[in-house]
C-alpha cells in the first residue's frame, strides 16, 4: 500500500472527496431551487406592496398581492400595455406578467432595445423591450402605478420600485429592494425616513418638462429631494435612474399616455 | 491517541475555553452580525451547524487525509457545508439571508471552523469532535447573542424586533445610542467580555502560552 503522502494517495483522496462534496452541493442547490424561487417571489411581492404603501405585516403576501395588485406588461417603445392575448403569446400559457424577468431579457439581443449613449443617463446600455408594471386596484379602477426601475449607483446596479399616482406625475413612494451600496451611507436609500421625502414630489412641470432631481441643494421643494449626506455618488445614481426611466427611452411614452388618458 | 469525553468536549468551549472570549477566534463576523438578536441567533446556529458537522466529517476521515494537503481537504469539506447552509437559508428565510448577505459565505473563512478542524478534529475520535464543534458553535452563538441583546436594546430600543423602549423617532422618549449599531461598538463589548471572563477565572493559575494550540488569526 502506498504511503499516506504519496502522489497517488494525495490525488485519489482529494479526487474522491471533491466528487462527494460536489454531489452534496449539487443535491442541495437543485432540490432547494423551487423553494428559493418561491421565497424570491414573495420578497418581490412584498417590496411592491411596500412601494404601494400597503402594510404587509403578518399578512399572507401572495394572497394580498393577488387581491390588490394587477400586473401588466408595457412596451417601452410604444408606451402601450400589452393585451392579455399578447402576454400569453409572448410568455406562454403558464407564465404571468408579474414574473417577467426584465433584467435577464435586457441582455438578450432579440428582447432588448439599445439606448443611445447620450441619453443613457442610468448607464444601462440596453433595457428589456417589455417591462412589467404593477397597478394598484381600488374601488374605482386603479389608484397607483408602480414602475420597476434601476440604474447604476456607486458600486452596483440599484433596483427599485417607484409608485406614481394615476396622473402619471406625482410620486407616491419609492422602494429599493436590491443594491450593493455602502451600508450606513449609500444603503440609506432603503431608509423609510429618507424615502418618505419623495412622497408628493412631481416628475414633470405643467409644460411636461422633466424637473425631478435628488440634489444637495434643494431650491424647488415641489420637484427636488434632499440627497443623502455622505453618499453623493449614490444619490446621483438615484437621480439619473429616475431621469432615465421618466425619459422617452424609459416609461416616458407610457407616462404621457397616462397623463392624457389616465390608466386603463 | 489522546482521549477526551464527549461531555467535556462540549462543555469546555462554552465558557472556560470560549472561542471568542478566550481563543479570540471569529471576531470579524461577530462584529458584523451582532447588531440585532435575529441575525446574531441565525448566524450562531449556522456556525454551530457548520463547525459540528465539519468536525465530525474531518475526524471520520482524518486517517485518510494526506498530511501535505490537509488544509485544502478541510477547506473543501467546510466550504461544501457552508454552501449547503447558505442554500437552506435562502430557501427558508430569504429575508434573513439578505441581511446576513456575505457573512454566511464568509463562515468558510471563520477561524473557529478551521481552528477546531485543525486543533481538535484531526486528533480525536468523531463523536468527541462533533461535540467539540457543537460546544464551540454554541459558545460563539452565546457571545453573539449577548452582544446582539446589548446592541439591539440600547441601539434600537428593541429585542428580537419587539419594542422595549419607544424611541424618539417613533414618538417615544428613548434616544437610541447610534454607536451601538456600529461595528466598533462590538469591539468594545467584546473587550469588556474578555476582561470579565479573565476576572472570573483569575484564581486559576494561568498556563504559559500553549504553542501546541494552533490559533488562527
Amino acid at each position: 500500500m502506498a504511503s499516506k503522502d504519496s502522489v497517488v494517495r494525495v490525488l485519489s483522496v482529494t479526487g474522491i472527496l471533491c466528487f462527494i462534496c460536489s454531489l452534496l452541493v449539487c443535491a442541495a442547490v437543485v432540490s432547494l431551487r423551487p423553494l428559493q424561487a418561491k421565497a424570491i417571489k414573495i420578497d418581490r411581492e412584498s417590496s411592491i406592496l411596500e412601494a404601494a404603501d400597503i402594510s404587509v405585516e403578518g399578512k399572507d403576501i401572495p394572497k394580498l398581492f393577488e387581491e390588490s395588485i394587477e400586473s401588466r406588461l408595457v412596451s417601452v417603445e410604444t408606451g402601450d400595455f400589452l393585451s392579455a392575448e399578447e402576454v400569453t403569446k409572448l410568455l406562454g400559457e403558464n407564465a404571468s406578467a408579474e414574473d417577467y424577468d426584465f433584467v435577464a431579457n435586457a441582455k438578450l439581443d432579440d428582447k432588448n432595445v439599445k439606448i443611445d449613449s447620450d441619453k443613457d443617463f442610468a448607464k444601462l446600455k440596453t433595457i428589456s423591450k417589455y417591462m412589467p408594471v404593477y397597478l394598484v386596484k381600488s374601488a374605482s379602477g386603479y389608484s397607483k402605478v408602480i414602475l420597476p426601475f434601476y440604474g447604476q449607483g456607486l458600486w452596483s446596479v440599484m433596483y427599485g420600485y417607484l409608485a406614481l399616482s394615476t396622473d402619471g406625475n406625482t410620486i407616491l413612494g419609492v422602494k429599493y429592494y436590491s443594491h450593493g451600496e455602502t451600508p450606513g451611507l449609500g444603503a440609506e436609500i432603503e431608509n423609510p425616513i429618507w424615502t418618505q421625502k419623495w412622497v408628493n414630489k412631481k416628475l414633470f412641470d405643467d409644460g411636461k418638462n422633466y424637473k425631478f432631481a435628488v440634489t444637495k441643494k434643494v431650491d424647488n421643494e415641489a420637484y427636488q429631494v434632499d440627497a443623502l449626506s455622505g453618499a453623493t455618488l449614490t444619490s446621483n445614481g438615484v437621480s439619473t435612474s429616475v431621469q432615465f426611466w421618466a425619459s422617452e427611452n424609459g416609461y416616458g411614452k407610457l407616462l404621457q399616455k397616462i397623463q392624457s388618458n389616465g390608466v386603463k | 491517541m489522546a482521549s477526551i469525553s464527549s461531555r467535556e468536549a462540549f462543555t469546555r468551549p462554552l465558557i472556560k475555553d470560549n472561542p471568542i472570549m478566550i481563543q479570540i477566534l471569529g471576531i470579524c463576523s461577530s462584529l458584523a452580525v451582532s447588531s440585532n438578536m435575529k441575525t446574531a441567533l441565525v448566524m450562531g446556529i449556522a456556525v454551530t451547524a457548520v463547525v459540528s458537522f465539519s468536525n465530525l466529517i474531518i475526524s471520520s476521515i482524518r486517517k485518510y487525509i494526506p498530511n501535505s494537503v490537509r488544509i485544502i481537504v478541510q477547506m473543501t469539506v467546510i466550504a461544501s457545508l457552508v454552501i449547503v447552509v447558505d442554500q437552506l437559508l435562502k430557501a427558508f428565510s430569504y429575508e434573513l439571508s439578505k441581511q446576513l448577505s456575505v457573512f454566511v459565505g464568509l463562515i468558510i473563512t471563520n477561524c473557529i471552523v478551521m481552528g477546531r478542524a485543525e486543533a481538535f478534529a484531526m486528533k480525536y475520535e468523531p463523536v468527541p469532535s462533533f461535540f467539540d464543534g457543537l460546544g464551540n458553535g454554541v459558545g460563539y452563538a452565546l457571545v453573539l447573542c449577548i452582544l446582539g441583546a446589548v446592541r439591539e436594546i440600547f441601539g434600537s430600543g428593541t429585542f428580537f424586533g419587539l419594542e422595549l423602549m419607544k424611541t424618539v423617532n417613533n414618538g417615544g422618549w428613548y434616544v437610541p445610542n447610534g454607536l451601538m449599531l456600529m461595528p466598533p461598538c462590538a469591539f468594545f463589548l467584546i473587550g469588556l467580555l474578555i476582561w470579565l471572563s479573565n476576572q472570573l477565572t483569575k484564581t486559576e493559575v494561568k498556563p504559559e502560552y500553549d504553542t501546541s494550540r494552533k490559533d488562527a488569526s
